[in-house]
């Protein structure tokens, strides 16, 4: 079995759950993965194809749709599934549904909907999987809605692109580091193994920036050193004024990166952010190969702006992690010391945190703010000491403020 | 209202240039919001397949505007007459229908288990195959108290005089033009003549034929349902209503007719109910009741526990074939209980809302109703300036400041769109200084305009139709009647321009009912209150809101 396919294990396992849970009340009838370019979305499809054509169900497909005209594939699909025995159970591959939404005013993928994935849905005999660039949300029918599931395909892990290095005698470690764990960065990789930095960076650019314009692939460079962010945190970086035509103008560059699929809103955080975090870090890489001054001060401003925020702290669960990630990032590649001036600014701050929501400052920094590779990336500038002498003070600090806000709510009641 | 228009024009503006195809917030009752599935939340527990499936019978209650109409609406969706493909059908009886079921019976406590049965079948004969219906139409006709209508050219007058007499002499209740009141409105006296008859005889004859009124009033008859018995007076050439239709060719096949048409078996019973699946050709009928505390006239709390200690009787829910859901508000658990509703023989649901479920139910909102389809909105925060953290809070201020009220969260939002929309042009994006002014409002008047007590003592009450003042009747006409009955029924909240369009000017589409025509109507209302002795200070116009009736002067 190859590292890649390896890769896809868990949430393949979550396909055979769903074909088990067909028709029972919870039981989800669409499963979309989701990837962007390059993250192995139909390599995945394929992978599904092969593994229960072999378990004898009646496979599908799969169906892409960016070869295809809709309504072809619309009546392929309904007659596939239509000629099948009822009392099998049946599964629908759909690659790269989401060029529906993309295609025209994004009609075609409601019509669809209605005339495809309905009835399927409502046959509760059928699973179907689907590929798209971004987690889908735009159902209009309420039981397809409350059917569908989106999955993530993440990049591979260390040890499954340390197994896919070895395979290929090269280095596990460097091709983690080059790659990150990007399907699509190992197939080139294994193309050149020797493929110097900056033409991955090139590459990189390529493959998530191309169709943006030029303003738009700055705004996405400059992004992609935050990990969540919004226009009130880009506009120093940006050095423009707080102004109706700075929201204006950025506000539709934004709009283009989420019409683009590489970020969106992120409503538990309440920002932005990119919707793969390694694409998000390969980009930022980029920066830093070609401007390491402007990636060291991109984040010193930011730092500024998020250690400025986190000085209110009802919403420190906010602009903590952010804080930290932007100190850290500025004193990036001079050892300790990243770890020393978080350490240094915490405990000068500390005193300010008495009213913070704990619970969910905790979780934040648990979490890397909802993004486990953001706390990977904190542990590796932090280096483990700090790491983890940050997390003792945070602790600390939420036990010395649980009697106050014990007596604050009694208070209230 | 050129103000109006112009406020408009600039929201409508302004959602253009933030990509959003029309404001996700307007509806804020489920009633009137024809794209509910689109964004329909699924409250955790409640499971709508559970609810169209389940035989037993399930009591929900809930907060007001907490969902109870949108649950049952999309419970309604999922069976037929909706959904052609389901095996369940649903009877939806609301406030107006419930509303019909007291006007018959007279008064809670008078209604009975048959009477209640009697809705249920009203309910679903047009949801019957068409075989089915007539059977159906004339057990529920027999349980009414109505007369046989004549329709005849005036030329057979004498004839038809000697007919009714016949028929009177059969124990055949026979009304005719000939009994028309005088010095009433003629017109509408006949059209609920022939809607209250328990079947039509039609006259036909050479004139007949040619009598225009004639044909108006069989087709009147035949939309009722009220059943047709042609009575071929001599030979003649069928009209077009009439073939396929049996004509009694003498008075005494036409007293058999009747007898088998208007007397045919028993009036439905509760236990006929169970039939009801059958004769539908579904699995399982289910009936939604809902809105009970809007029915007029049920001004306390004593007479809605009255009223469904009918409609939950418990001999109800052992007829097979029927279940029955029951939308409640929740400050009636407590009462019903006490009454000795056996609530442990229901499955009970609660509809709570936290602010995870209303940030769900804005975010839903917001991607229905995204210009962009392949990036959509999904949360309020991308509309709002990011400075000082304005955006990224907003759904959490909004979904705290709502109180687990899923109407009140839309109601927010829209205002905060809506307060937004004040400045011209409004920024792209929305100030934090907007949601200060949302949250003043909202102190103000916006929280007792939702959250408040739907049922407050106002001086004026419905009886039926008849409106109140003091329990002194006040006698209106036409529009101005209309129009406070509308602002009555509301017991002290506000009714919007577009309410009291559809109340004064039902037979036209609201949207072209200008507020400039609202308020002239108003006004002219007023001063014909004043003149019955009645304060028109009682009714208070709500700014840029509509109107409503002040719990004091």
């Amino acid at each position: 079995m190859t590292a890649l396919m390896k890769g896809y294990q868990h949430i393949l396992a979550m396909v055979g759950e769903s074909i088990t849970r067909l028709s029972t009340p919870d039981g989800p009838s669409i499963l979309t993965f989701w990837a962007g370019p390059g993250g192995g979305k139909t390599t995945f499809l394929n992978t599904v194809r092969d593994k229960y054509t072999r378990d004898t169900l009646l496979v599908s497909g799969p169906w892409d749709f960016r070869s295809s005209p809709p309504e072809v594939l619309a009546s392929q699909v309904l007659t596939a599934v239509r000629n099948a025995p009822n009392e099998s159970k049946k599964l629908v591959l759909l690659d790269n549904l989401d060029e529906l939404l993309h295609t025209g005013d994004g009609e075609p993928f409601f019509a669809f909907e209605r005339q495809v994935l309905c009835e399927l849905v409502r046959r509760g005999d059928t699973l179907i999987v689907v590929t798209s660039r971004a987690p889908l949300v735009q159902w209009r029918d309420y039981e397809v809605r409350i059917s569908a599931r989106n999955l993530h395909i993440h990049p591979l892990s260390r040890e499954d692109v340390a197994e896919w290095a070895r395979e290929r005698q090269l280095d596990p470690d460097q091709a983690f580091e080059i790659s990150l764990g990007h399907p699509q960065v190992l197939a080139w990789l294994q193309e050149q193994p020797n493929i110097p930095p900056e033409e991955i960076d090139r590459r990189v650019a390529d493959l998530f920036l191309n169709g943006l314009s030029e303003k738009t692939r700055q705004l996405a460079e400059v992004a992609s050193l935050f990990p969540v962010f919004d226009l009130a945190a880009l506009r120093p970086v940006l050095s423009a004024e707080d102004t109706e035509s700075f929201y204006s103008e950025y506000v539709e560059r934004l709009e283009e990166l989420i019409r683009k699929g590489l970020v969106f809103w992120d409503g538990e955080i309440g920002a932005y952010r990119f919707q793969e975090s390694t694409v998000r870090r390969l980009l930022a890489r980029g920066v830093l190969h070609r401007d390491p001054e402007q990636f060291r001060r991109i984040h010193q401003v930011a730092a500024g702006y998020y250690q400025q925020e986190a000085q209110r702290a009802t919403y420190l669960h906010r602009s903590l992690v952010s804080a930290l990630y932007h100190t850290a990032q500025a004193h990036f590649g001079k050892g300790e010391e990243a770890g020393k001036v978080c350490i240094h600014w915490i405990e000068n701050t500390l005193e300010m945190w008495m009213g913070a929501p704990w619970e969910k400052v905790l979780r934040a920094w648990e979490t890397g703010a909802g993004d486990e590779a953001i706390r990977e990336e904190l542990q590796a500038l932090l280096g483990p000491a700090a790491f983890e002498r940050i997390t003792r003070l945070l602790e600390s600090a939420a036990q010395a403020a649980a009697p106050i806000i014990q007596q604050v709510q009694e208070v209230n009641r | 209202m050129n103000q109006t228009a112009a406020d408009q024009d600039i929201f409508l503006k302004w959602l253009e240039t933030v990509n959003l195809w029309e404001n996700p917030f307007q509806d804020y009752s489920a009633q009137k919001d024809p794209d509910l599935s689109m964004y329909f939340v699924p409250l955790g527990p409640l499971r709508l397949a559970e609810l169209v499936e389940d035989p037993q019978p399930w009591a929900i209650f809930g907060e007001r505007g907490s969902g109870k109409t949108s649950l049952r609406m999309m419970v309604a969706a999922r069976c037929r007459p909706l959904n052609s493909a389901s095996d369940v059908l649903a009877l939806e009886c609301n406030w107006q229908t419930l509303d019909k079921t007291l006007q018959k019976a007279g008064s809670p406590s008078t209604l009975t288990l048959d009477q209640w049965a009697e809705t249920l079948v009203e309910l679903a004969i047009p949801s019957l195959p068409e075989e089915q219906r007539p059977r159906w139409i004339s057990r529920l006709l027999s349980a009414r108290a109505g007369v046989v209508f004549l329709a005849y050219a005036h030329e057979d007058r004498s004839y038809v005089d000697g007919l009714a007499e016949r028929l009177e002499k059969a124990g055949i209740a026979i009304w005719y033009d000939r009994k028309l009141h005088k010095g009433r409105r003629w017109c509408k006296e006949l059209e609920e003549r022939i809607q209250n008859a328990r079947a039509m005889i039609p006259v036909l004859s050479q004139r007949s034929r040619d009598s225009e009124w004639m044909e108006r009033e069989v087709l009147f008859a035949m939309e009722h349902n009220v059943p047709v018995v042609p009575f071929l007076l001599e030979k003649v050439d069928l009209p077009l209503w009439a073939i396929g239709s049996q004509c009694a060719p003498n008075v005494d096949e036409l007293i058999r007719s009747l007898r088998v048409t208007g007397k045919l078996q028993c009036p439905p019973r509760y236990e006929s109910l169970g039939e009801l699946a059958s004769a539908a050709n579904v699995r399982l009928v289910i009936c939604l009741v809902d809105e009970v505390d809007e029915v007029p006239g049920l001004r306390d709390q004593s007479s809605i526990v009255q009223l469904l200690s009918c409609l939950m009787d418990p001999r109800l829910h052992s007829v097979k074939g029927v279940a029955f859901r029951y939308f409640l508000p929740a400050w009636l658990k407590e009462a019903l209980t006490q009454k000795g509703l056996r609530l442990d023989r229901y499955r009970v649901g609660d509809l709570r809302w936290d602010s995870e479920g209303l940030k769900r139910l804005i975010r839903q909102r917001m991607i229905a109703f995204s210009e962009s389809k392949a990036a959509p909105y999904q949360s309020l925060g991308e509309l709002c300036d990011p400075s000082g953290g304005f955006a990224a809070r907003i759904d959490d201020e909004l979904a705290s400041l709502a109180e687990g009220n899923p109407r009140a969260a839309v109601c927010l939002a829209d205002q905060l769109l809506r307060i937004h929309c004040r400045e011209d042009p409004p920024p792209r994006l929305i100030r934090p200084t907007t949601w200060e002014d949302v949250k003043e409002w909202w102190r103000q008047e916006g929280r007792d305009w939702i959250l408040g007590q739907p049922v407050v003592d106002l001086p004026f009450h419905l009886q039926g139709d008849r409106i109140f003042f003091q329990n002194r009747e006040v006698i209106l006409t036409g529009r101005y009647h209309a129009l406070l009955r509308c602002l009555v029924r509301a017991g002290g909240g506000i009714c919007s321009f577009e309410d009291l369009a559809r109340a004064g000017w039902p037979e036209d589409d609201p949207a072209g009912v200008t507020s400039h025509a609202i308020e002239e109507a108003i006004r002219r209302m007023k001063q014909k209150l004043l003149k019955q002795g009645v304060d028109p200070g009682w009714v208070e116009a709500v700014r840029g809101r509509g109107y409503r009736i002040r719990p004091s002067l």
